[in-house]
C-alpha cells in the first residue's frame, strides 16, 4: 500500500463527494443547499488539484485539466452565492440559488470524469 | 506512421552522401536527460501548498462558526470569515470587521496568526531550498540552453570539448564573426566561457559529448547547424560524437581530433571529414619544413591567426643524424614520419636519462612533461649548440619560459589541432588553397608566398568569399552584360585606381573548377566565386565595388562617372557628342 496513492484517491473522492452532496436537492431552495458543504468542496477541490501537479504522463495531465475545471467552477459558484447573500440588496433569492448550484452541478461533472479516470488508472494498474 | 511535416525541405538542403552508414532516417533526438524545471516546482511543492491550503481552510470554517460579540450573537458568514482570515493569514490586519469580535472570535483569529506564518515560512523555505538544489538548477541552465540554441537564427559550428584547442577555436571563430554552441564535460570551463569576453553571447553547457541527447539539444539538429567540431582529449568521446553526426545528420561536415591510429580509423569508418591527429600532424610538419621550407612557412602562415607575422625560415634545419626523446605515441608518430622522409632516427625513452647528442643535427623532446622536455633540450644546447632543438609543450603554463628558451620549434599539440580546424571551417575554398599550397612544389610556393606578401604585406591575411551574381554583385553583373571586367580591376581601389587594394586573388571556382592564384588579366565571367586574401578593409572595399555601378565603371576604364542618374545622362550624350567628330577623322 502506497500511502502518497491513498491520500490522492481519498482527496479526489472526497472532491467529488462533497461536490455531489452539496449539488443534490431541490435546485432553488436554499434550505436544502448548506453553504459548508460549498465551502468544504471548495477546499477540498484545491488541494486535489495541487496533489495532482508535477505528473508529466498523459493520464495526469488530464487529471489535472478535470480538476482545475472543478476547481474553478466551484469558485465561481462561490462568488455567485457572495453575490447573492452579501451584495445583492434583495438577499439570497430562489433564482441566485439556482445558478449557484447549476454551476456546482457542472463542477460536479467534472470530478466524476476526475473519478473515472482514478478508476481507470487503478484498473489498468500492472505492477512491473 | 511517416510525418509529413518531415518530408518538406529543411534549411540547409541536405546533400546525399554515400559514405553515410544510416539507413534509416531518425529524428535528432531533443530530450533533456533531466525533468523540466516547472515540473520539479509543481512536484516539489505540492507538500506546501497543501499545508497553506489547508490551514487557510480550517481556520476560515472555525471563525465561521465562533459565536459573536452580546451585541451581534450571530456568528461571522463563511465569506466575511474568509474575508478576515485572508488579511490576517498574510499578516496585513485591518482590524476587526464587520464589527468588533468577540473573545472567541479574537482567541481563534491569534490561532490563525501563529498557524499561518508557520505554513508561509514552511513554504517559502521549501521554496528557497529547491532554488538552491543541484538538479533544480542544472535543469533551469538546461532549459535555457537549449532555448538559445533553438533561438539561433544564423549559421553555427558546435564546438564539443572546450580545452585549450577548443578555446583557440572558439576565438578564430569569434574573431571571423561567426556563431557557435560550446558542449564541454567540465562546469568550471563552460562557466569560464562567459568570462572569456567573446563579442556574443555563447551558449555553452557542462555535458558530455556522448549523449546524443544533448548533442541534440545543443543543436545537432538544427537547421543552421553547418559543422561539428570534436576536440575533447578523450578520443572516444569524438569518436562518439562523429558516429552520431554520420548517424544522424550525415550531410553535416565533422572535423574531429584523435590521438591513436586506430581511433582514427574507426573515426574514418564513420566518414568523418578531417580526422587530425597533432602527433602525428608534426613529424609530417616538421619533415615539409626540411624537405619544402618554403611551402611550410607559407602554409603554417596562412594557418596561422590573422595578424601573425610570416614565420621564419627554420635554420638549420638539415639532413643527418636525429634524436627522438620520447615517450607514448608521440615518439613512435614522428620517428616514423621523419624516417619515412630517409632521415636517420634513434628513438630513446626519457627515463633512460639524458640522450647523447654530440654527433646528431636534430633533436626532439617529446615527453609529456614539459619540465623534463626543458631540461633535456637545455642539456642538448650545451652539448651541441648546433643542434636543431624541438620541444614539445603540452601546458599553456610553461609558454614564457620556453619562449625565453627560444628553441628551433615548439609543439604545441592543442595549437597545431585548432590552426588546422580553423583553417578547414573558414570556407572550403580557403583550405583548397592550403591543401594546394601542401602539395605544390616548393618553387611555386615561394613565388606565391612572394606575391602575397608583395600585396598585402606580412601580417597574416585574412579571407573574404565574393560571389559574382545578381545578389552579391549586382553592378558587376551587369557590367559584364556588355564589357569585359578583369581579376585585376577588381583589386583597384575605387577612390584611385592605379593604387592597388591589399588583396591577392587565391582561387577563382568556374563551374565547379578551382583555378589556383588567377592571372590579373583572366576576365571574369557571371557565376564566378572569387576567394581573396587580404586585409580586412580592402576586401571590404572590393566587395563594395561590386555594387556600385559608377565604381565598377571606374575601376575598369578609369572614367569618373556621375552617381546620379541625369549627370550621367549628361555625360553619355557629351561623350556621344565628342566621340563623333573623332569617327569622322
Amino acid at each position: 500500500m502506497n500511502l502518497e496513492k491513498v491520500v490522492f484517491g481519498f482527496f479526489v473522492l472526497l472532491a467529488a463527494t462533497l461536490n455531489f452532496g452539496y449539488v443534490i436537492g431541490e435546485i432553488d431552495n436554499p434550505a436544502l443547499h448548506n453553504v459548508y458543504e460549498l465551502y468544504a468542496a471548495v477546499a477540498v477541490n484545491i488541494i486535489a488539484t495541487i496533489l495532482k501537479f508535477g505528473d508529466r504522463t498523459q493520464i495526469g495531465a488530464v487529471h489535472l485539466a478535470t480538476s482545475l475545471v472543478a476547481s474553478i467552477q466551484l469558485i465561481i459558484a462561490a462568488l455567485v452565492w457572495i453575490w447573492g447573500s452579501h451584495v445583492d440588496s434583495g438577499g439570497l433569492t430562489g433564482q441566485h440559488m439556482a445558478s449557484v448550484v447549476s454551476i456546482a452541478a457542472g463542477a460536479l461533472l467534472a470530478n466524476i470524469v476526475s473519478v473515472i479516470l482514478l478508476v481507470v488508472e487503478t484498473v489498468s494498474f500492472r505492477r512491473r | 506512421m511517416v510525418n509529413l511535416l518531415q518530408l518538406l525541405p529543411r534549411g540547409k538542403q541536405a546533400r546525399t552522401r554515400p559514405d553515410s552508414l544510416r539507413r534509416v532516417r531518425v529524428e535528432v533526438p531533443r530530450e533533456p536527460p533531466a525533468t523540466d524545471a516547472v515540473f520539479l516546482v509543481l512536484r516539489r511543492m505540492r507538500m506546501p501548498l497543501v499545508v497553506v491550503v489547508g490551514v487557510f481552510a480550517v481556520m476560515t470554517f472555525g471563525l465561521s462558526v465562533m459565536p459573536g460579540t452580546e451585541e451581534n450573537p450571530e456568528p461571522l458568514t463563511v465569506f466575511d470569515a474568509f474575508y478576515v482570515i485572508s488579511y490576517t493569514g498574510l499578516t496585513i490586519g485591518y482590524g476587526e470587521v464587520p464589527h468588533e469580535f468577540s473573545y472567541m472570535q479574537r482567541v481563534w483569529v491569534t490561532l490563525t496568526i501563529y498557524a499561518s506564518v508557520i505554513a508561509w515560512s514552511y513554504s517559502i523555505a521549501s521554496l528557497l531550498a529547491l532554488a538552491q538544489e543541484v538538479t533544480f538548477r542544472r535543469s533551469i541552465q538546461l532549459q535555457r540552453f537549449s532555448r538559445k540554441v533553438r533561438g539561433m537564427r544564423e549559421p553555427f559550428v558546435l564546438v564539443v570539448g572546450y580545452g585549450q584547442a577548443g578555446e583557440a577555436v572558439c576565438r578564430a571563430l569569434d574573431d571571423q564573426g561567426r556563431a557557435f554552441v560550446v558542449l564541454d564535460n567540465d562546469p568550471e570551463r563552460v562557466q569560464r566561457l562567459a568570462l572569456d569576453g567573446y563579442s556574443t553571447d555563447v551558449p555553452g553547457f557542462a555535458a558530455s559529448g556522448r549523449d546524443p541527447r544533448m548533442l541534440g539539444l545543443a543543436g545537432l539538429g538544427h537547421d543552421q547547424c553547418e559543422a561539428v567540431l570534436a576536440l575533447t582529449s578523450s578520443d572516444e568521446t569524438n569518436l562518439s560524437v562523429v558516429m552520431n553526426v554520420n548517424l544522424l545528420r550525415p550531410e553535416l561536415m565533422v572535423i574531429a581530433r584523435s590521438s591513436e591510429r586506430e581511433q582514427a580509423q574507426q573515426m574514418h569508418d564513420f566518414a568523418a571529414d578531417v580526422v587530425i591527429n597533432p602527433f602525428d600532424r608534426y613529424g609530417a610538419y616538421l619533415v615539409m619544413a626540411l624537405r619544402r621550407p618554403a611551402g611550410f612557412r607559407l602554409a603554417s602562415w596562412l594557418m596561422s591567426p590573422r595578424g601573425t607575422e610570416l614565420p621564419h625560415k627554420l635554420e638549420h634545419l638539415t639532413d643527418g643524424h636525429w634524436v627522438v626523446c620520447a615517450d607514448g605515441t608521440f615518439g613512435f608518430e614522428v620517428t616514423r614520419d621523419l624516417e619515412s622522409a630517409g632521415l636517420d632516427v634513434v628513438l630513446v625513452d626519457p627515463a633512460d636519462g639524458r640522450p647523447d647528442v654530440t654527433d646528431a643535427v636534430g633533436f626532439i623532446a617529446g615527453a609529456e612533461s614539459d619540465i623534463v622536455n626543458m631540461a633535456m633540450a637545455a642539456h642538448a644546447r650545451i652539448e651541441n649548440d648546433d643542434l636543431f632543438i624541438a620541444i614539445r609543450q603540452n601546458s599553456a603554463v610553461n609558454a614564457a619560459p620556453l619562449r625565453a628558451f627560444d628553441a628551433d620549434s615548439v609543439f604545441v599539440p592543442t595549437e597545431l589541432l585548432a590552426r588546422e580546424a580553423v583553417a578547414r571551417i573558414t570556407s572550403p575554398n580557403y583550405w583548397s588553397f592550403i591543401d594546394h599550397v601542401l602539395h605544390e612544389d616548393d618553387e611555386w610556393d615561394a613565388q606565391v608566398m612572394d606575391e602575397i606578401v608583395a600585396a598585402v604585406g606580412d601580417e597574416a591575411p585574412v579571407s573574404i568569399r565574393l560571389d559574382l551574381d545578381q545578389t552579391h554583385a549586382p553592378a558587376a553583373l551587369r557590367w559584364m552584360r556588355t564589357r569585359e571586367m578583369t581579376v585585376g580591376d577588381l583589386l583597384r581601389d575605387p577612390d584611385d585606381r592605379e593604387t592597388l587594394l591589399a588583396a591577392y586573388p587565391a582561387v577563382l571556382v568556374r563551374e565547379g573548377r578551382r583555378i589556383f592564384t588567377p592571372e590579373r588579366e583572366m576576365a571574369l565571367e557571371p557565376g564566378d566565386v572569387l576567394l581573396l586574401l587580404g586585409r580586412d578593409q580592402d576586401l571590404q572595399v572590393a566587395q563594395e565595388t561590386l555594387f556600385h555601378d559608377s565604381m565598377v565603371e571606374y575601376v575598369v576604364t578609369g572614367q569618373e562617372v556621375a552617381t546620379s542618374w541625369v549627370v550621367r545622362q549628361l555625360q553619355q550624350w557629351r561623350g556621344r557628342r565628342s566621340a563623333r567628330p573623332a569617327q569622322r577623322g
